[in-house]
């Protein structure tokens, strides 16, 4: 079974490979003339400040814990679906109960506004 | 056979070597990421295994998903360099607690690992950790767990929204209701206008059409900067 | 313990065989990739009553090759404010994790005793968790995004990461959902089988809906317009990668084709029946090919025709639209296939 996955491994290889060439391939053939301009972040108008200190809306928050959710429910169901035509009914309605609690989960979410972009 | 063992050393050092990350380094951004690393070796050492299906989950939920969460929270809280806790007895404890329990654990692995090692391992039937397999298991042997599963997902869901719901009225109104976005943060602005893609001039250098590189030039054009003389303002806010 | 049911017990070659063909699609897709630009830029050129790039070399065949020249020659820099390592990990990342999505992309069905006695499979990995490969390193992919705008240390690069995560999260669950009435059609992960099974009826008929979420998903997944926010030069200058130029750029530029490549290999074999067509056995990958060159002209298609998105539309659509249409189709799915 392992065996199957040695082009894989040739494939994270060569994806490295080029991903480390691109980067590196700069340094080597570019011209090197620093400056003390070129070295500031860009900014348009207003002066650049630093990420450090940023703050950002809780919806971001709230978008990734739902994710999680919605994705953990989607890994689920992979492995039920593959085999969901063999195995009969009783399976059938197993399987929608599990998608109906989530999606009473997701008209729970959207109800409470959280859905709502801000 | 070599290739698997090498793979399981370039997995464990990788797993160990995140997990000290975490631990050891200051800023969480990059606790978060060595955490990542940790994470990605352990799903390797899953493959290797042949737990195939719970390698692929172990990135798509906790590589994919469970740490965009961490992401996004190191993002919300900051970047602060600075180790928390350490003061008073917890510091003094902690220490102790952690090398008692990594004793003991060690104890326990070992005692169980040390026989198996001659050993050729269990024997694994064919199609051993396929989805396929996992759905069937999950469908006749496990089936309240996995029920239990969605509705567990439903509960973290109310919780999440009812977090975000209270810790949204301390942030910046005191009514719970929500609040117009008032000198928020610049995100998710409604007043992005729409561009028809591809003017008239065709698209901008640097998103879309062609990798024409819009960067050295843009500095180039820049006159003499006001501000070049002063410092970059301290990030520190409190 | 008895022996599983649906044990894949998939067919595997010689060693030599696997790293060859594992190199023979890498370079084939890196080949077409700069094809796949120019096509791009020819295209919207006609698309917007222009001629697009006709100087360099024969029709402007060349074109791809000069823009890499010019990224190639660029200097490299780094803003004071970055974290040097970071900033070059990110591109990296990027491309590596489109460039191992290609894995999955069946282009034939296994060959026995065909070239040179040798029996192959035309693919890169045929394995029992299938599609889930590609959501493994989609998912992935979210590192280069964030490490990219986070060690750059502007604003602009940091806004339009964040962005980017949350678009990129939010259409990942409508991805995999739109996919999981194919799995219950087809009764496996592995798209060759999943090809396999569509020899009497394409599954782009019976899951009609799936298609739709699936492909709008995968222009918000690959950040094409009309979804292309990351980058929204009105309003975050060019997101993520605003710090970034040369052949870093040009990374990021040329991950979002990969990309597109492997998302138009991943639709042709779920939805489009692989490489099922008239004519004899040896068209297989042509099939394949043609057919994926129909996704991307799709996107360039789309790309010329819609405006942007804005931002709170994009969020909207994703989890009140799509997600709860997906669900709707997978349910649906469930009940009419094994009921």
């Amino acid at each position: 079974m392992l065996k199957s996955y040695l082009p894989a491994l040739v494939f994270l290889a060569l994806g490295a490979g080029t991903g480390a060439a691109f980067t590196a391939l700069n340094s080597v053939l570019g011209p090197r003339r620093p400056s003390k301009v070129k070295s500031d972040p860009y900014e348009c108008g207003l002066p650049s400040e630093v990420t450090s200190s940023f703050r950002f809306g809780i919806s971001f928050y709230l978008i990734a814990m739902l994710f999680i959710l919605f994705d953990i429910e989607v890994i689920f169901l992979y492995p039920v679906a593959v085999g969901l035509k063999q195995f009969g009914t009783f399976a059938l309605v197993e399987t929608i109960v599990f998608i109906v609690l989530l999606f009473v989960a997701f008209v729970f979410v959207w109800r409470r506004g959280a859905l709502e972009w801000r | 056979m070599l290739l698997e063992q090498i793979l399981f050393f370039v997995a464990a050092a990788g797993a160990i070597g995140g997990a000290l990350g975490v631990v050891l380094l200051r800023n969480p951004f990059f606790s978060v990421l060595a955490l990542v690393g940790h994470l990605i070796s352990l799903a390797l050492l899953f493959l290797l295994l042949r737990a195939e299906f719970i390698a692929a989950a172990q990135l798509v939920v906790y590589a994919g998903a469970v740490m965009v969460l961490y992401v996004f929270v190191v993002a919300y809280v900051g970047g602060i360099e600075e180790a928390v806790g350490g003061e008073g007895a917890i510091g003094r404890l902690g220490p102790l607690f952690a090398g008692a329990l990594l004793i003991e654990l060690c104890i326990a692995i070992v005692g169980s690992a040390l026989p198996a090692i001659d050993s050729r391992g269990a024997h694994v039937p064919a199609g051993f950790g396929s989805p396929g397999a996992i759905g069937k298991v999950l469908l006749e042997r496990f089936l309240v767990p996995f029920e239990a599963a969605s509705f567990l997902l439903l509960v973290a869901a109310v919780g999440a929204v009812v977090l975000a719901r209270r810790r949204r009225g301390l942030e910046d109104a005191p009514d719970d209701e929500l609040p117009e976005r008032a000198g928020r943060a610049p995100l998710g602005d409604p007043s992005g206008r729409e561009r028809a893609d591809g003017g008239d001039e065709g698209p901008p250098a640097g998103t879309a059409e062609g990798p024409g590189d819009p960067t050295p030039e843009r500095d180039a054009e820049r006159p003499d900067p006001v501000r070049d003389p002063e410092p970059q303002p301290a990030g520190g806010t409190a | 313990m008895t022996a599983l049911p649906l044990a894949s017990v998939s067919f595997v070659e010689s060693t030599g065989v696997q790293i060859v063909k594992a190199i023979v699609i890498f370079a084939f897709v890196l080949v077409v990739v700069p094809l796949i630009l120019l096509l791009e830029r020819k295209l919207l050129g006609r698309f917007q009553a222009r001629l697009g790039p006709n100087r360099v070399g024969p029709f402007g065949l060349l074109q791809p090759l000069a823009d890499v020249l010019k990224l190639l020659s660029k200097e490299r820099f780094t803003p004071r404010t970055a974290v040097p390592w970071m900033m070059a990990m990110a591109p990296a990342i990027s491309i590596f994790t489109a460039v191992v999505t290609l894995a999955i992309i069946p282009f034939g069905d296994v060959r026995h005793n065909a070239l040179f006695g040798a029996s192959y499979g035309l693919y890169g990995i045929d394995v029992s968790i299938g599609i889930l490969w590609a959501f493994a390193f989609g998912a992935l992919a979210f590192y280069g995004l964030m490490l990219g705008g986070w060690a750059s240390g502007s604003k602009y690069s940091f806004l339009g990461a964040m962005r980017s995560a949350a678009q990129l999260i939010s259409y990942e669950v409508s991805l995999g959902l739109s996919l999981v009435g194919v799995v219950i059609t087809a009764g496996s992960l592995s798209l060759t089988e999943i090809v396999n099974s569509q020899d009497h009826i394409w599954y782009v008929v019976p899951q009609f809906v799936g298609f739709c979420i699936f492909m709008v998903a995968a222009f918000a997944e690959t950040n094409r317009p009309p979804f292309d926010l990351p980058e929204a030069d009105a309003e975050i200058v060019a997101g993520y990668n605003t710090e970034f130029g040369g052949m870093r750029f040009g990374s990021f530029f040329m991950a979002e084709y990969i990309n597109m490549v492997a998302i138009a290999g991943i639709a042709t074999a779920m939805f489009l029946g692989g490489w099922h067509g008239p004519g004899p056995g040896w068209l297989d990958p042509i099939w394949v090919i043609v057919k994926m060159l129909l996704f991307v002209v799709l996107f360039i298609w789309i790309r010329a025709t819609l405006p942007r998105l804005r931002y709170d539309q994009l969020m909207a659509f994703g989890w009140k639209v799509l997600l709860p249409l997906a669900t709707l189709n997978a349910l649906v799915t469930a009940i009419v296939v094994s009921a």
